[in-house]
């Protein structure tokens, strides 16, 4: 089975060259403990990769998101320019700024609670980036903000997102903050995923599970100036 | 009874010319497939006629650059500043948003939606209403509430003719919830993606257009932004003999096209491997494939002629002796049982013969429509290579292929 690199450096040889091709993997943890970043430097890894990769976040601005990419030394751009991207920004619109939230060919503008235009965001951005690519990524960052939303709403989206995802063939990476929905939606997250990864915030990373990997495993991580990076 | 036009030519066939006055009609559509395009065309189709409301799950600016996306911005203002339009926001309450519509609600409160759903169907007596979406309606209030308040607001519609138009994304909801759906509605329709890896097209089809029992018939469409919701024809074949005029037939009929030619051995440029092109016309987007005429090029007819949905055979009305060879060409394109039309080209030139008595020449059935063209009035005569047709002929010739492949 082909294997899709991380984008953390040191993180790769703990799960035998990567995760699976097509799988399901959710990094979860407290605020502020790295979840965007390793997204960032998961997507940034695929394009580098010549794997196009959909992004769509739900926490800050598309624009907040790259000048983080920015600041980490990530420049999207040229794949940009290749088609190889595709944005879903689920923040701006709800920022009331109207100059934030402009729809382009590879940016869509939704909210988190429409589910129905955020499905079709996601299917038309899913149908640009597989074009002619064999391999391509799936960045939803993150589910918190889907939490709001009915539970037999998100579970029921859920399903079919990761279904989609799958019959794509796309390898899919989902954040999710700790602590914001009750202790069943959390389980129902963990259960739909192929593999999960915990970041404590404070440098411990545990791999909770990862298909064809024995689990758990305790890593170490720090956040510098360039990304994760594991020991 | 008034009966209303989706604005969608063969859906108002199908639907039995669409709804009387006071009719609902529910359109579901699976997870990822846009459909609020074709909301937003029912209610362009009433626009210059009648007051509608436009119920909204959606940020209505949203819904405005929908409406901008598909170019019908400026009748929608319009109608907005007339006052003959308008939003219900359901959702900026919910999200904390500020908010300036004629209703603004809450979602989540039964009460709020129920009264100003009433009261909007009653404002816009003889109009048209759309709900975008019922399944945000019920996944907010739960499915019994909002089958209750879908019964009661379908009951005032009909007391105040007004459509109603359902938008339903089809989740995973219990069956049951569906067939209750069902049957209150007038009509049902759906649209669904064609999907091999991701969704490379999509289709609609109707499932029920009141009392009149339908046979499922998915037809394909394509949205086009601006124009809104077409039918799409993936593929029409132009064939006929060398120098019928069938590029001149394309070029007169595509929106664009593209030609491959050589000037070889005449004066004048000749198909060497083919033409497409692509036209839009009223409810239908079709791409169009033309074959070369020569015999030297047979060997690529079948490949050109492959998953034609109908075909248009250009002849030469001044020269029945390629009669035949139009026939051949048919066969070796393997398009024999594909609806078709006989183009019956330079019906201007001295000498051409009519319709009927290239019908009997070429040993046609009835049910093949015959259709003169002439150059256009202003085409300048003879020309070196293809030249304008008449506009006027070549739309009558696209009008009987459509009747030949949608009936």
């Amino acid at each position: 089975m082909a294997k899709i690199k991380t984008g953390i450096p040191g993180l790769d040889e703990k799960i035998d060259n990567g995760f699976p091709e097509g799988s399901v993997i959710m990094v979860y943890g407290p605020p502020k403990c790295g979840k965007t970043i390793f997204s960032t430097q998961f997507f940034y890894s695929g394009l580098q990769e010549e794997e196009p990769g959909l992004y769509a976040i739900t926490g800050l601005p598309l624009k907040q998101l790259k000048n983080m990419m920015r600041e980490l030394g990530i420049s999207p751009t040229q794949y940009e320019e290749k088609g190889s991207v595709f944005y879903i920004d689920l923040f701006s619109v709800q920022s009331g700024r109207a100059e934030d939230a402009v729809d382009t060919e590879i940016v869509r503008n939704v909210l988190p609670r429409e589910m129905t235009e955020f499905m079709i965001a996601f299917s038309d951005g899913l149908k640009k980036i597989c074009h002619n690519a064999l391999r391509v990524r799936v960045v939803l960052d993150g589910l918190t903000e889907f939490v709001e939303i009915n539970p037999e709403v998100l579970k029921r989206a859920t399903k079919i997102l990761i279904a989609k995802n799958k019959y794509a063939n796309a390898t899919m990476f989902l954040t999710y903050t700790e602590g914001t929905a009750d202790p069943r939606t959390e389980t129902l997250f963990k259960s739909m995923v192929d593999g999960s990864i915990h970041l404590d915030g404070k440098g411990k990373l545990v791999i909770e599970s990862m298909p064809m990997t024995p689990c758990p495993i305790e890593l170490n991580y720090r956040i510098t100036k360039k990304g994760i990076i594991v020991r | 009874m008034k009966l209303r036009s989706t604005g969608i030519e063969i859906l108002d066939k199908l639907l039995g010319q669409w709804l009387p006055s006071g009719k609902s009609i529910l359109l579901y559509t699976t997870p990822g497939i846009q459909s609020d395009v074709i909301g937003y065309q029912c209610l362009l189709a009433g626009i210059d006629e009648k007051s509608f409301c436009f119920i909204s799950t959606t940020l209505p600016d949203l819904a405005r650059r929908s409406i901008e996306k598909y170019g019908w911005e400026e009748k929608f203002d319009a109608a907005e500043k007339a006052g003959n339009f308008f939003f219900i926001d359901a959702i900026s309450i919910a999200l904390g948003m500020p908010t300036k519509e004629r209703y603004n609600v809450d979602i989540s409160n039964v009460e709020e939606m129920d009264e100003a759903l009433s009261n909007s169907i009653k404002d816009i007596k003889g109009g048209i209403g759309l709900i975008n979406s019922f399944s945000t309606i019920v996944d907010e209030l739960g499915a019994d509430e909002a089958l209750k308040l879908a019964g009661k607001w379908n009951k005032i519609a009909e007391e105040m003719n007004v459509n109603l138009v359902y938008l339903f994304t089809a989740w995973e909801y219990p069956t049951d919830l569906y067939q209750k759906l069902n049957d209150m509605m007038n009509s049902v329709m759906k649209v669904a993606g064609i999907e091999k890896r991701v969704i490379m097209g999509q289709y609609f089809s109707v499932l029920k257009a009141g009392e009149v029992e339908v046979e499922e018939r998915p037809i394909l469409c394509t949205i086009l932004r601006p124009g809104g919701l077409r039918v799409y024809i993936p593929k029409l074949l132009v064939t006929g003999p060398y120098n019928a005029g069938k590029t001149s037939f394309m070029q007169s009929l595509a929106t664009r096209s593209v030609s491959v030619d050589r000037k070889a051995f005449e004066k004048y440029p000749t198909t060497v491997a083919l033409d497409i092109g692509h036209v839009d016309y009223k409810s239908f987007s079709a791409d169009i494939f033309g074959t070369p005429g020569q015999e030297r090029f047979d060997l690529l007819l079948r490949e050109l002629g492959g998953e034609a949905i109908g075909v248009l055979v250009v002849v030469d009305s001044t020269n029945p002796k390629t009669f035949p060879r139009a026939k051949e060409m048919i066969q070796k394109c393997d398009v024999e049982s594909l609806p078709k039309v006989i183009v019956a080209n330079k019906q201007n030139l001295e000498g051409a013969l009519k319709p009927e008595e290239i019908r009997e020449k070429m040993a046609l059935g009835y049910d093949v429509p015959v259709i003169p063209v002439s150059a256009a009035p202003d085409a300048k005569l003879p020309t070196e290579g293809p030249c304008q047709l008449n506009k006027a002929d070549v739309y009558k010739v696209m009008d009987a292929m459509l009747a030949q492949i949608y009936g």
